[in-house]
């Protein structure tokens, strides 16, 4: 898979992920409640989604654990946490991208919806676990949203796509 | 050619072995110390990523800046001279009272006030985990901050330093959930603890009995106890005193007086004490 053509417009998959970082660790304006942070789409498991149905062969596994990894460093959570999120999001969507690809968008999205809720309560359970911390039940409003901007995420980088890789 | 439709082969083992190397990773780095390091690198490695998201915040900072008038900006002078000529007035026979009040703790036999030196830094990121009230500073290892130190701004006090990088400081925030502050009462001297009740909202104190000598509206300050805040600075107000029949605790809530959802400037306070090692061992655990 070295060929030419598999590098092709790798500068357009690496800059959608950074741009999925900033927006993750991007601060709320002062001023704004600290629970409207429950409506932060979670980006990086979004952009992560779409390149692996899109270029499974490109995208998988491995490039989820180092970008959730790098996650994990700038926004001091645990080690691993995202970088265990994302592996899992992506062999979802990396088991039955054939399938996820022929469905409408919004189906596309209730498919999202299912996978970060699952995710959601993966991640609820660590933590609670490991840091004592109680939760609240508003972390369940950011795979509803994640899957509200799913059309939009999935649109505006295939047009990317198409435009610069294939 | 690539054939279409290829057989994707061990997609379930390289998964659960990437899981699972987050699993061992998750674990290790909530129990012990041994990845602080790494940490530490990667994120100074990581800085300037923090710093370009601060760039839509400056970029609106900057803007309301170019549409202010020069008047206003007068004004904003004229009045902050005001104020310090106010604070100098206060604090001019400061320097007499220490010495003063020095001298009659040496008469009491107990030890000197140890003298807090403070860095200015400015908040450059907050977590953007609504879970955790933590926030970024813009001071690290290279102006000497380490773990443990506490963290003031003009108000009162904020939070206490759980990591730091190069340039960077991770602050968590007095009003975490893991975060409790030893206080006593201005006005009673009745010793408690309160601890974060989550968000940038309000602490609450646990474990004190609806007969103790507490009132809605007094000032709690750090008691020094277990060495972690130094002494008497102010942490919040008791907004809540309640005490129900049959529990034998008070409800308590009280108001952080320091302003903690601004992205201003925080101090972090460098005191003559020296800590036990396991002390900023503790303190970073916590901080997870």
């Amino acid at each position: 898979m070295a060929s030419e053509a598999s590098s092709k417009g790798s500068w357009v998959i690496l800059s959608s992920l950074f741009m999925a970082l900033i927006l993750t660790i991007l601060p709320l304006p002062e001023g704004v409640p600290m629970e409207m942070g429950y409506l932060r789409p979670d980006w990086l498991a979004l952009v992560i989604v779409y390149w692996t149905l899109a270029l499974p062969d490109r995208v998988g596994l491995l490039t989820a654990f180092f970008v959730g990894l790098l996650a994990d460093v700038i926004s001091g959570s645990l080690l691993g946490l995202h970088a265990m999120g994302l592996v899992m999001v992506a062999s979802f969507a990396l088991a039955a991208y054939q399938r996820i690809r022929m469905l409408a968008v919004w189906q596309q999205a209730t498919i999202v919806f299912l996978i970060l809720t699952l995710l959601q309560i993966v991640s609820v359970l660590i933590t609670v676990q490991l840091s004592g911390r109680a939760f609240s039940w508003l972390t369940f409003l950011i795979p509803l949203v994640s899957a509200l901007v799913w059309p939009w995420i999935f649109l505006g980088l295939r047009a990317l796509r198409r435009r610069f890789i294939n | 050619m690539k054939p279409l439709f290829q057989k994707r082969v061990g997609i379930g083992v390289k998964a659960s072995g990437l899981i699972f190397a987050c699993v061992i990773l998750v674990s290790v780095d909530a129990s012990t110390l041994w990845l602080k390091s790494f940490k530490t690198l990667a994120g100074t490695a990581l800085e300037p990523v923090l710093m370009i998201s601060q760039w839509p915040n400056q970029a609106a900072d900057s803007f309301s800046v170019f549409f202010t008038t020069r008047k206003t900006f007068r004004d904003e002078i004229e009045r902050l001279n005001l104020q310090i000529l106010t604070m100098r007035t206060s604090t001019q026979k400061m320097a007499a009272l220490l010495q003063e009040n020095n001298r009659l703790r040496q008469l009491l036999g107990s030890s000197e006030r140890i003298q807090e030196a403070v860095l200015i830094t400015e908040v450059i990121g907050v977590d953007p985990n609504p879970n955790h009230a933590r926030i970024t500073v813009d001071k690290g290892t290279s102006d000497n901050v380490a773990i443990g130190q506490a963290v003031i701004d003009d108000r009162g006090l904020v939070g206490k330093v759980v990591a730091s990088t190069l340039g960077t400081s991770t602050i968590l925030l007095i009003t975490d959930q893991t975060q409790a502050v030893p206080v006593r009462s201005l006005r009673s001297g009745l010793q408690l603890i309160v601890e974060g009740g989550g968000g940038f909202a309000d602490l609450v104190g646990r474990h004190v009995p609806g007969t103790a000598d507490l009132r809605v509206g007094d000032t709690l300050v750090t008691s020094g106890l277990g060495q972690v805040f130094p002494n008497g600075y102010p942490v919040a107000v008791v907004s809540q005193f309640e005490q129900s029949q049959g529990n034998p605790f008070a409800t308590i809530q009280a108001k952080p007086l320091a302003h903690l959802s601004a992205r201003s400037h925080v101090l972090i306070l460098f005191s003559t004490a020296v800590m036990p090692e396991n002390y900023s061992n503790g303190a970073a655990i916590n901080g997870q």
